[in-house]
């Protein structure tokens, strides 16, 4: 039983033990955790494929607000700040009533407006079925006070149509007049097409809250058309972390970023460590003329301007995710690393039991493989850990140098997108300070886990 | 005892380079082995007993200048061998070697029983639970139980991984062992203890050792043959009774004198001096410098191996007058 004991602290769950007693080792796994479980969500929420193309198009996302700031902005504003609002309307074939030639239908919607804000936009995404001419809508909306103001009388223009109402010239000049009339005082305010229909009218620029009502008087050509609409009431806010000038949740972007900018990271500083620790040893072991050539182009390799090589390289090829990996492994691979492991090397070799392998006949592979690289595997792993965040900034990196393929949603590529639309000087400061602050979560907990495995394999760290 | 010649070893040299010159570290050395003999080869620290029983499994340091002379295994002479082909029927097939320092010469990340079923798996190419099995049989024989063949190095005792080295080299069957200074490391029970293992497997499986040592108290246990080497030579080979009881060379006498004895109220003495450069050895007789009988032939010329009785030789002008 005892014996169990002792070898159970060399086991998986007995470095985890260790780990777990320190204060530190417990919050890097709380922020591995966490990423864990959101790559995991990600992975079966938004599948892969399917998700880099709704990213990728330009329609998917139009009914979302653009460049809002997330939705919990408003607990520091203190503001209720106006969220989108989805009213969707469809012709009820047994509601409609003949007239001769047109069949008509009063569709109506209610909705509780009481946000501290005015709308951003509002639009109106058409969908019909019609046999000969197009159908006839005449769009209105009912305040609270009663007033019911007509917002459009409109004929779809083809089967899918959409009606920018916010951005409805006429329309803002009926608003402005009517307001001017409602209020004899004047207003130091311009009217737009949301304020406009929002407004309180009192003279300052306040919202009147209370139960709208949006109503689509639809006059159809033929019984058998069908027509649905979607009435979107632009919000301020949307979303965990908002959304971009293509009006894309960015919350998308981040979680997909998760699981791309960690298995860059990982798949880099494991396959880079790797290739040092089997390049260094074969270099020491062998020593002679080999040591000296992987030496030399080491050295070569160390004074090569990495970040130059890589954009020119970049110029000439396209490279999404898994070729830049590629690339910076190659790039990497005779590091610097490769000097330090060969010193350990250099040492191991020298003890008895590669001597007595080599009298009983090892080859040259096991030893490499079965004696040496086992044994200076222990100072390598929590370098190989603490360099993970060296490749996820790197990656973050490259994309604002504009080296990534811009379709792949990563940290880096949202930093970039935003710094690209001057994010900070327009105030958006959500868009680059959620990325950034994934990256530097993600540097702590594995700079965290890293010190703390060299606390555990160089145990004489422990006392200082 | 099988009186077959197993190993015969004639004008081995071996020597190497420095920068201050060639170290002629084994100099003309000559002893035949028969089957389930030893040889306990004695000296001070630097005589080349290490370098000579390196020499005969040819695990030559980088530095290895010259190496002269026939090793004839089974009248196969060995030493022309290529490096391929004695690395895989000689070595472990037909020796092995117990290393010096057991807390060293295992790999810390191997458990015991892989580690010991490493030869076999490197030069049969065995299955590796055949191998584990049998890896087992042979702690088993070594006094390792099973429980313990499942543990790694560091969380063995000196004498068990010193089993454990021991059973390494026994586990792909040689014919000869080389122990180079099995018991340096191990305080003086645990030292009996492996004497006694080791005088057990040379009775049940007939094993020749080459046993290399500075602890002459030792050699009594095990040794059928004592060699002396001096600076690089083997200057009294003989029985070891005669050794003991009747050392020819003065070298022999002076190192005899200065192993403590339980009874008898014998002085101990030391050699004056110290041992000589291998890279510029004296002239004549290598041990004049320190020699108390010192005559003038002794310091110009080199005296020959002469005959005392069977088996017993001597190279000092003084045994002259015991020769048969």
């Amino acid at each position: 039983m005892k014996n169990q004991e002792i070898i159970s602290e060399y086991s998986f769950r007995g470095i985890l033990k260790e780990v777990l007693s320190y204060k530190s080792g417990v919050a890097a796994l709380v922020i591995l955790i966490f990423f864990g479980v959101m790559i995991l969500y990600t992975v079966i929420r938004f599948p892969y494929g399917e998700t880099i193309g709704l990213w990728n198009s330009s329609t998917a996302f139009l009914k979302n607000p653009r460049n809002a700031p997330p939705v919990w902005w408003s607990i520091f504003t203190g503001k209720k700040d106006p969220r989108n609002i989805e009213l969707k309307f469809n012709v009820d074939k047994s509601n409609i009533t003949d007239e001769g030639n047109i069949f008509k239908t009063e569709l109506k919607k209610d909705f509780l407006y009481d946000y501290d804000d005015f709308p951003t936009e509002l639009n109106i995404f058409f969908n019909a079925r019609y046999r000969k001419d197009p159908p006839l809508v005449k769009i209105y909306l009912v305040r609270p006070d009663g007033d019911k103001i007509l917002l459009k009388e409109h004929t779809l223009r083809s089967e899918e149509d959409v009606l920018y109402l916010s951005n409805d010239f006429s329309l803002e000049n009926r608003l402005d007049s009517q307001v001017r009339a409602k209020i004899p005082s004047g207003i130091d305010f311009s009217v737009t097409v949301t304020r406009g229909l929002f407004l309180k009218y009192s003279g300052k620029l306040d919202v009147l809250k209370g139960n709208y009502s949006l109503i689509l008087d639809v006059e159809l050509n033929d019984a058998n058309d069908e027509l649905t609409a979607d009435a979107v009431v632009y919000g301020k806010v949307y979303g965990i972390a908002g959304t971009d000038h293509l009006r894309r949740p960015i919350h998308i972007a981040l979680l997909w970023g998760a699981p791309l900018d960690l298995s860059f990271g990982l798949g880099a500083s494991l396959s880079i460590t790797l290739l040092h620790l089997i390049i260094a040893t074969i270099s020491g072991w062998y020593g002679g003329w080999v040591d000296s050539l992987i030496q030399r182009f080491t050295e070569i390799y160390m004074v090569l301007p990495f970040l130059p090589i890589m954009i020119m390289i970049s110029l000439f090829y396209k490279l999404n995710l898994w070729s830049l990996l590629a690339v910076v492994v190659l790039l990497s691979m005779f590091g610097f690393g490769i000097k330090t492991t060969r010193a350990l090397v250099l040492q191991v070799k020298t003890l008895p039991y590669i001597e007595a392998a080599q009298v009983y006949g090892a080859s040259n592979w096991r030893i490499i493989f079965l004696y040496i690289i086992p044994k200076i595997l222990p100072p390598v792993i929590p370098s190989l850990v603490a360099s993970v965040p060296v490749y996820v900034f790197l990656e973050a990196i490259l994309a604002l140098f504009g080296v990534l393929d811009p379709t792949q949603p990563t940290w880096g590529m949202v930093i970039e997108e935003a710094f690209n639309n001057g994010a900070l000087y327009k105030g958006y400061f959500y868009w680059v300070l959620i990325p950034s602050s994934l990256l530097i979560l993600t540097a702590i907990s594995f700079s965290l886990l890293g010190f703390i495995l060299d606390r555990i394999v160089n145990p004489k760290l422990k006392e200082l | 005892m099988d009186d077959k010649l197993l190993l015969k070893v004639k004008d081995f040299s071996l020597s190497y380079r420095t920068r201050k010159g060639d170290v002629e570290a084994v100099n003309r050395v000559n002893f035949d082995l028969k089957k389930g003999e030893t040889l306990a080869v004695v000296g001070e620290s630097g005589c080349g007993k290490s370098s000579l029983a390196r020499g005969l499994i040819r695990l030559f340091p980088r530095n290895v200048k010259n190496v002269r002379g026939e090793i004839l295994l089974n009248d196969r002479d060995i030493l022309s061998l290529d490096e391929e082909t004695f690395r895989k029927e000689i070595r472990w097939k037909e020796m092995a070697m117990v290393f010096q320092g057991a807390m060293n010469s295992l790999n810390p990340v191997l458990k015991v029983v892989f580690q010991v079923a490493e030869p076999l798996i490197v030069h049969y190419d065995t299955d590796k639970n055949l191998a584990f099995e049998r890896a087992k049989e042979v702690l088993g024989m070594v006094g390792i139980s099973g429980a313990f063949a499942e543990r790694y190095p560091f969380e063995l005792s000196g004498g068990m991984k010193q089993r454990v080295i021991i059973a390494m080299a026994l586990i792909t069957n040689p014919k000869i062992i080389l122990l180079d200074e099995p018991t340096s490391a191990l305080d003086i029970i645990t030292q009996e203890n492996i004497m006694n293992l080791l005088k057990m497997l040379k009775k049940e499986l007939n094993l020749s050792y080459i046993f290399i040592t500075h602890d002459i108290a030792l050699t009594s246990e095990l040794a059928d043959k004592m060699a002396v080497m001096y600076a690089g030579e083997i200057v009294e080979l003989s029985p070891v009774e005669n050794f003991y009881s009747n050392p020819a060379h003065i070298y022999t006498r002076l190192l005899l004198d200065s192993v403590p004895t339980l009874r008898g109220e014998k002085k101990l003495k030391s050699i004056p001096g110290s041992p000589p450069s291998l890279i510029d050895p004296p002239s004549g007789c290598k041990f004049h410098p320190r020699c108390p009988y010192v005559m003038d032939i002794c310091k110009t010329e080199e005296p020959p191996f002469y005959k005392i009785s069977q088996d017993h030789f001597s190279r000092c002008y003084l045994s002259e007058d015991k020769k048969v």
